[in-house]
């Protein structure tokens, strides 16, 4: 099964990025095979993990950089301001700007979304963007140059080749998961149990990452690390108004490989009572 | 009166599993040839494959290629 990753980042790619990797690029083909396995894999954002702001995307075609459109649809989805929901003021505003100010902006609005980071790829000189007056306001968004391109889509192929491992791996053990019933809305561990020779796996929904248990501990399938449970808080909302509430928390332990995955955050969501 | 509607062509990549998927899913999808069928369910599932498709009634699918290195070198 072709698995479902959750990138860091989304990546936002101009013009000069996708000449470079066209005409420059030693190694061009892996390079976008690589990209194309990116985008149609992303957990959140599928075949729109790669984005170039509208006008740019139209500019390549019309320059014919990529021959079979296909692939350049593959590899990238083109983004209007329109999709953020934008007023026509605010499009209209966003128009009279510089391409460079595009590009940031879109890679600002980005950063309203999981996984709530964006990298713009480029070949321009990196203080086209870096000397924006809005650039320096965004800690979430930065540019980097084909070099450290070429090194973050490779590092995002290494994640997605390691989740595909994972996913072959669950697929050979022939693991039947089913979602466990009356859980919460609001928990951060959504599980789902698999039972197999008198062994029991357990998983968030939708992950890779498969917890065995071993008898005494939970530990991970694929780096046998002991599964750790980190402490999340969910404030309750029980005051007389929307999201008000008399400061108390229900706090519950979500489990999480230390070595394959992130530490879930201490904030959690919010229970609503009413 | 009658109408005809002109089916829409167009190509798209994805990998072969979901394209597996969509194929399985629909009862309404032909093959211009079965060895198209048999290209699609013997790949691997998360190899690439451009499907072109012709959008009408049944759904037609016309032509099938992997999407490896060599096709985007030649493509390119």
């Amino acid at each position: 099964m072709p698995p479902s990753v959750n990138y860091p980042q989304r990546l936002i790619l101009d013009p000069k990025f996708v000449v470079w990797l066209k005409n420059e690029c030693p190694n061009n083909s892996c390079v976008i095979s690589q990209l194309l396995k990116i985008n149609q894999s992303s957990k959140y954002h599928k075949k729109e993990h790669i984005i170039m702001c509208e006008e740019d995307y139209e500019q390549i075609v019309k320059e014919d950089v990529i021959k079979d459109k296909d692939i350049l649809k593959g590899c990238i989805y083109s983004m209007s301001f329109r999709e953020f929901g934008l007023s026509d003021e605010v499009i209209e505003l966003i128009g009279k700007k510089d391409i460079f100010t595009k590009r940031i902006l879109l890679g600002i609005l980005l950063t309203d979304e999981p996984p709530y980071k964006s990298i713009i790829l480029t070949n321009e000189k990196i203080e086209d963007y870096s000397e924006k007056p809005i650039f320096d306001k965004i800690k979430d968004l930065s540019v980097k140059g084909w070099e450290e391109s070429i090194t973050i889509i490779s590092n995002f192929y290494r994640i997605f080749f390691h989740e595909k491992e994972l996913s072959d791996k669950a697929k050979k053990l022939d693991l039947e998961f089913k979602a466990v019933e009356d859980i919460a809305s609001w928990a951060t561990f959504q599980p789902e149990i698999a039972k197999k020779d008198g062994i029991e796996y357990h998983r968030k929904i939708g992950s890779n990452i498969i917890y065995k248990f071993n008898g005494e501990d939970f530990v991970c399938l694929d780096c046998g690390s002991e599964i750790l449970a980190a402490k999340v808080a969910h404030p309750i909302h029980d005051g007389p108004f929307p999201l008000s509430g008399s400061g108390k928390c229900h706090y519950e332990e979500a489990p999480y490989c230390p070595k394959c995955e992130e530490k879930p955050s201490f904030h959690g969501s919010p229970i609503t009572t009413k | 009166m009658e109408t005809t509607e002109t089916p829409i062509e167009f190509s798209e990549i994805e990998f072969a599993e979901d394209v597996q998927n969509f194929i399985s899913g629909s009862s309404d999808v032909v093959f211009n040839t079965q060895d198209l069928k048999k290209k699609i369910f013997d790949s691997n599932c998360d190899d690439l494959l451009k499907v072109t498709k012709k959008i009408a009634s049944p759904i037609k699918i016309i032509d099938v290629q992997k999407v490896d290195e060599k096709f985007i070198k030649e493509n390119i």
